[in-house]
């Protein structure tokens, strides 16, 4: 809330006055490095073939918005500003900050009206330029937002003292959970591994660079044709959250065609799928030893798509209770 | 952070560079290289047949012009020449030789950069230059601008203009907002809020009164012949009978071993030729808690030579256990090709001291459960051999060694009717009860149909007449003559009238729902306001009946098409073995509060999806030519 609060003032005060008097002749910066500064705090790129898309739900709002600030407070004046004040808009639109968002949209309009984001950039879908648009966008969501309640998810927080470790035979991998998030299927987690019920079963599943997939009790017997259709005899109810599904992170599998999470088997991604956002439930985040699992997603694999050499998931160290 | 960030740039710039071009000392043309005089000049043969872009004799001749902030301007044929100059290096190859297409979506999409403002100033020009910016690989850039023939001021232009496009696209993917009435819109498509009113026919009830009469032998005898789902419960799978001769040389006692060996030594070289010879089995068995000293951990120094070890050095007692032993199981199956009988198997077996396992009649099923040890591979091979013959040699499953002989084998067949007579009677009442039930429901909605004829018949029938008229002025005014033709006219003209008595039927339909329920003592169900759930509920978890069927009508997706007052044909439903007439008495928009805050992100990201699709849309093929009205110079 700190955050927000510094960049309302500071957004008030470039609103009003229209520029920040009090800068130091030192702390003034070439428009050059301005617009390559702007560039970079960009929350979202233009996505190339094959990329995947950056959804709101997975940015940083907060920081996207503090950056494309700081660049704005110091832009006054240069022709970086319009560019800095419509991104701080679109920033403020995505992370819920409406009448924000429209101030922001309408100064750009009466203060730069000939800037081509107020004449020539034009909506695909609408034809209309992008601050109108945008301004638009904020007063149908203000009056949407009048009547109707639109509830936020609580932006998730790594928990450190949930520090697990895997013992994989191809080395350890060190996890921890969310505090806030996803905390059945985290207790779920917990609850098997200290009763040993992943201890000795297979990774059975990888894709090289993509997926390591484990937790099936039937993969403990080399029977290579039933891994990956074991469970513990129960599923989890599904808890989705704003976790995207990035490199790193730990899912709970669910499989084609089942409305619920699986009750054991879980997949570590080597790369981000948001495709999987609001599918499946994340509820874990490697922090150390990614690269043991990028290297044993990397093996030969046989038919069933499993490692040639087994790795097994010798045990799993959970966090001792203070 | 500015630096940091443009030096990386330059970094990438470099990379992209280096990539890209060939190296200086191989020459630019396959021409250059020793050994080829006579060959064309980096040319595929494949691309003389595309138009080249040529130097244009009068370059200030205007190519076509296009609109920007609502101003027509132009594109000069010297200013296009310029931009195919500086993108020829970098995006034309000999396979793919750069179209004179896109070096005008270039020029179009940096004309649209600039107007934004996005122009790299002489300074960001600067900031973005590798040649500036990392002195160090300064010689190493000139060079290659004179392999390509450009010079440096093109090159700038080059990642400056590029630069200034890739601002534009990154605007634009900024600029996607999902206001929450879109994503409201989206999500209540599939949450419209059902009441229904229903009348549902259960198989339960008919079959305790079924049960009161056994079936006769030729409503049996039919019943086997005709039903192909009892067909499949009765047929006995293909079973065969074999023997597998098993050896696992783990099972063989060490002093057994050492006996065996008595003064024979294996030298590291002959084990080395057996593990080389059989590397791949064998590396699969090296046991789990030995594998991580094969992959020292990473981070760390590595350790000293002496310390490292190699597949075979784990292996190396398994491979002197396996060559004493081997020779068993090889010499009970060379004997074993001369066998005729089980009996000859289980003798060649025994003389080497080695298990039998012996198939008798057994299913695929059941072999796979009882010796799944042995492999799937096994299983697939011994059921699609031949009754006599012998396996192709001695066969390996991780460290179990087998070879198996197949005796017979019985292909699946149905059983005559004799034999499963006894077995009929149950099956039968059950499907005969599910049947009636459903005949049940059907003479029920047709009873409401006839109901409804009762006020409709006459709009029928007029329909009807319409219908014909229709046909008639179509087939006059298309001057049909042909009697296909003719016919194939007045049949869609009649599924026209169908669909329109269907209309004007299901539109009375509720009026005589509710009276012929009454009349025909039926009890009326309801349930809702539920929206629908399909893929939301595994129904075979569900242990209630009753809840079941709700599940199932939550679930139907011939309710979710119908309209509010609409009455649905008699639906099925196999697992509680139920038949529904189902009637919609409201099918209504929810309530906002009712989507949860998972729902709200889940349909926004949907939205975004799409929004972020028609984006990208704007950079591809012709789009620019369209949006900026580019018209070219005729």
């Amino acid at each position: 809330m700190t955050l927000k609060n510094t960049i309302t003032a500071l957004l008030a005060l470039v609103l009003v006055t229209g520029t920040v008097s009090a800068q130091d002749e030192e702390e003034k910066i070439s428009p050059a490095k301005l617009m390559l500064e702007l560039e970079a705090a960009l929350p979202r790129k233009a996505p190339k073939a094959g990329q995947p898309v950056g959804f709101t739900h997975s940015v940083d709002w907060d920081k996207a918005i503090e950056k494309i600030g700081f660049v704005l407070a110091r832009s006054s004046g240069t022709k970086v500003e319009p560019h800095a004040l419509f991104l701080l808009g679109c920033c403020l639109f995505n992370s819920h900050e409406i009448e924000q968002a429209k101030a922001t949209f309408e100064d750009l309009k009466n203060r730069f009206p000939k800037h081509s984001l107020c004449t020539s950039a034009t909506d695909q879908r609408t034809g209309k330029s992008l601050v109108d648009q945008g301004i638009e966008d904020c007063a149908d969501e203000l009056q949407f937002r009048a009547t109707n309640k639109v509830r936020k998810l609580p932006r998730p927080e790594l928990d450190p003292e949930s520090s697990t470790t895997l013992h994989l035979t191809a080395g350890n991998a060190t996890i921890q959970f969310y505090k806030n998030v996803a905390t059945k299927h985290r207790e779920n987690f917990l609850k098997l591994a200290k009763e040993g019920f992943y201890d000795r079963t297979r990774v059975h599943k990888v894709i090289a660079g993509h997926i390591v997939h484990m937790g099936d009790p039937n993969s403990k017997v080399r029977n290579p044709e039933r891994w990956g259709k074991g469970s513990p005899g129960y599923v989890i109810d599904n808890e989705f959250s704003l976790v995207s599904h990035k490199r790193g992170t730990v899912t709970m599998w669910r499989g084609s065609g089942r409305p619920s999470s699986h009750g054991s088997q879980f997949q570590i991604l080597l790369k981000d799928q948001p495709h999987l956002d609001f599918v499946q439930t994340p509820f874990a985040e490697v922090v150390d030893g990614l690269e043991v699992i990028e290297t044993l997603s990397r093996q030969s694999r046989n038919q069933y798509e499993a490692p040639v050499v087994d790795c097994f998931l010798n045990g799993i160290t959970v966090p001792k209770k203070k | 952070m500015t630096r940091l960030s443009s030096r990386s740039l330059c970094l990438v710039a470099l990379a992209f560079l280096v990539t890209l071009a060939p190296l200086p000392a191989q020459g630019n043309d396959a021409a250059d290289r020793p050994g080829a005089p006579g060959r064309a000049v980096g040319v595929n043969p494949a691309s003389r047949q595309l138009p080249t872009i040529e130097k244009p004799a009068d370059p200030a001749r205007t190519r076509g012009t296009y609109f920007l902030a609502n101003e027509s301007q132009k594109v000069t044929e010297g200013e296009f020449y310029d931009t195919y100059l500086i993108l020829k290096p970098h995006e034309s190859t000999p396979q793919r030789p750069l179209q004179a297409q896109q070096v005008l979506e270039h020029c179009l999409l940096f004309k649209e950069a600039e107007d934004m403002g996005f122009a790299l100033s002489d300074e960001e020009k600067d900031l973005i230059n590798p040649i500036k910016t990392t002195p160090a690989f300064t010689d190493a850039i000139k060079q290659r601008l004179q392999a390509w023939e450009i010079t440096e001021a093109q090159y700038v232009r080059y990642l400056s203009e590029k630069r200034a496009i890739q601002r534009l696209k990154n605007w634009y993917a900024n600029s996607v907002r999902v206001r929450s009435s879109e994503v409201f819109d989206i999500w209540k498509r599939d949450n419209l809020l059902y009441s229904v009113s229903y009348v549902e026919f259960t198989a339960d009830a008919l079959e305790a009164d079924l049960r009161k009469t056994p079936p006769t032998e030729e409503q049996l005898r039919e019943f086997y012949k005709t039903n192909p789902q009892i067909q499949n419960t009765m047929r006995v799978p293909t079973s065969i009978t074999a023997d597998i001769v098993v050896f696992d040389p783990a099972s063989v006692p060490a002093e057994e071993i050492e006996r065996l060996r008595g003064s024979r030594k294996i030298t590291r070289k002959e084990a080395l030729s057996y593990f080389l010879s059989n590397k791949e089995r064998l590396v699969r068995q090296i046991p789990s808690e030995d594998r991580p000293k094969l992959y020292p951990p990473p981070g760390e120094a590595p350790p000293p030579v002496e310390e490292l070890f190699t597949p075979f050095m784990l292996l190396r007692l398994q491979i002197d256990r396996e060559m004493v032993l081997g020779d068993r199981i090889q010499k009970a199956f060379d004997a074993s090709e001369s066998a005729k009988s089980s009996a000859d198997i289980k003798a060649a077996a025994d003389a080497q001291g080695l298990e039998v396992i012996r198939l008798e009649k057994t299913s695929r099923q059941q072999t796979l459960t009882e010796y799944g040890h042995l492999g799937p591979s096994l299983f697939t091979a011994l059921f699609n051999a031949q009754p006599g013959s012998l396996a192709v040699g001695v066969q390996f499953n991780g460290k179990i060694q087998f070879f198996w002989r197949l005796e017979d084998k019985a292909v699946s067949s149905l059983p005559p009717f004799e034999d499963v007579s006894d077995s009929l009677a149950d099956p039968w009442f059950k499907s005969t009860a599910f049947q009636r039930a459903q005949g049940a429901a059907k003479d029920f909605l047709q009873k409401v149909q006839d109901a409804v004829k009762t006020v409709t018949g006459d709009r029928e029938a007029e329909i009807d007449l319409e219908a014909g008229k229709k046909a008639a002025a179509e087939i006059e005014r298309q001057g049909l003559k042909e009697t296909r033709r003719i016919e194939i006219e007045r049949q869609k003209w009649r599924a026209w009238g169908e669909n329109e008595k269907r209309i004007v039927r299901s539109k009375r339909m509720p009026e005589f729902f509710a009276s012929v329920v009454g009349k025909e003592g039926h009890k009326l169900r309801d349930l809702g306001p539920f929206s629908f759930k399909y893929g939301r509920i595994q129904r075979g978890e569900l242990t209630d009946q009753d809840e079941s069927r709700r599940a199932f009508l939550q679930s139907s997706f011939q309710i979710k098409a119908l309209g509010p007052g609409h009455v649905s044909q008699a639906l099925s439903d196999v697992l509680t073995q139920t038949h529904f007439v189902v009637k919609v008495d409201s099918k209504e928009e929810p309530p906002f509060e009712r989507m949860s805050a998972i729902d709200y992100y889940q349909r926004r990201m949907a939205a975004e999806r799409q929004t972020t699709f028609t984006t990208n849309y704007m950079w591809t093929g012709f789009q620019a030519q369209r949006r900026l009205k580019w018209t070219p110079n005729k």
